[in-house]
């Protein structure tokens, strides 16, 4: 595979990886947010 | 006028919508962070544009043309900015309203909104034949560089609202509390 | 590898007698922090949104990308030494929260990103490179730096 063939596929599989992962890691920080929320708020 | 201004913020302390974004436990700090990020379209497409009326970036792009262009971005951004600001202010109204830096922050807002009208209309008007030229005339680039004085000074005295060294409450000078519109505190002074 | 004693240094550093001491020079050097992470999102902003063909579209994407490169590193220059100066007020706390840590590991994968990825492959003619793969590199780089500057923010927070 020439250079930027291999530059193009981990564009790609690093992409997929970053949003997998923003998804993940915001969707955890809303998560604690709620829960906190819950937290101070019984009612 | 520090008396009506004062007696605005403290109706506006009084609004139930105040007190619950004051209190809120995340709305606050949410409408915040969204107001510092937007700093990063708002501000740096203003950058971008600033740059090339310097000529100093993108100088093989025409300058009218970047100007033009990156205008529905940098209003987007402004946008939010403002609307955000509002909701910010509304939050915390009184302390906001005797805060030296917000002071200056509105008027240099108001500045620099002045600086990009005029510069908006000389743009429209004359003819943009320096527009290709890699390094615009003098009065352009005069105009891009206070503009980037004006906005660094919008986000440093934002940044320094924050701060208490000048609030109402600390030992000032009779001149500060009349500029930050301590009222109250000048009143007692004398 | 634990680091706390990294941070125990920077804590005791003169660096920090600085950062620590004055309170008006931290609150400037912040100011110039924000107002780099505006160069600099302006500068990702400009070359990603026409990556994505949403903006200046009659102008080819390598003279854009290309003119934002050296005003993106020394954006990115004055963050790191204008970061590393407040780290150093406030060390402990920084190596003992979370937030810190994800802002780091975001800025890491954000460096690596630029530097082995994105600036490589942005270096080829950009008709020959696989549209998907620039798209990629475009939405990576927004999401990498607006999440970095989110957890920045979200530190004074937590």
């Amino acid at each position: 595979m020439d250079k930027k063939k291999q530059l193009e596929t981990l564009a790609l599989v690093f992409g997929a990886a970053v949003v997998i992962g923003a998804i993940w890691f915001w969707s955890l920080q809303v998560g604690d947010a709620l829960d906190t929320l819950r937290l101070a708020y019984p009612d | 006028m520090n008396e009506s201004l004062l007696n605005l913020a403290r109706w506006l302390d009084s609004q139930s919508w105040s007190t619950q974004l004051h209190e809120s436990y995340y709305m606050y700090a949410w409408i915040e962070s969204t107001h510092v990020l937007a700093l990063m379209v708002f501000l740096g497409m203003l950058f971008v544009i600033d740059l090339r009326l310097l000529g100093v970036a993108f100088k093989t792009i025409p300058a009218n043309t970047l100007a033009e262009r990156l205008d529905r971005p940098l209003l987007i951004g402004f946008a939010v900015m403002f609307i955000t600001g509002f909701i910010l202010y509304f939050a915390i109204p009184v302390r906001t309203t005797q805060s030296i830096w917000f002071r200056i922050k509105v008027v240099l807002l108001i500045a620099a909104g002045i600086n990009a009208l005029l510069f908006r209309h000389k743009m429209k008007s004359a003819s943009s034949t320096w527009a290709q030229q890699q390094r615009p005339p003098k009065s352009v680039r005069l105009a891009a560089t206070l503009s980037l004085a004006f906005w660094a000074g919008v986000v440093m005295t934002g940044r320094a609202i924050a701060y208490d060294w000048y609030d109402c409450h600390k030992t000032l000078p009779n001149i500060m509390y009349w500029a930050a519109g301590c009222v109250d505190e000048l009143a007692q002074a004398q | 590898m634990d680091v706390l004693f990294l941070f125990e240094a920077l804590d005791q550093s003169a660096l920090a007698n600085i950062s620590k001491a004055y309170g008006g020079i931290f609150a400037v050097v912040q100011m110039f922090h924000l107002l780099a992470m505006a160069l600099l999102g302006g500068m990702i902003l400009v070359c990603d949104l026409r990556l994505l063909g949403l903006i200046l579209t009659d102008i080819s994407s390598e003279r854009i990308c290309k003119d934002t490169q050296k005003w993106f590193d020394a954006a990115l220059c004055v963050m790191l030494i204008s970061g590393i100066f407040m780290s150093s007020a406030v060390a402990l706390k920084l190596y003992y929260n979370a937030m810190f840590w994800s802002k780091m590991s975001g800025l890491a994968l954000g460096v690596f990103f630029v530097y082995a990825i994105r600036r490589p492959l942005l270096g080829f003619a950009h008709s020959s490179v696989n549209p998907w793969a620039l798209k990629s590199v475009a939405l990576s780089s927004l999401i990498i730096w607006f999440s970095v500057a989110a957890s920045g923010r979200w530190i004074g927070f937590s």
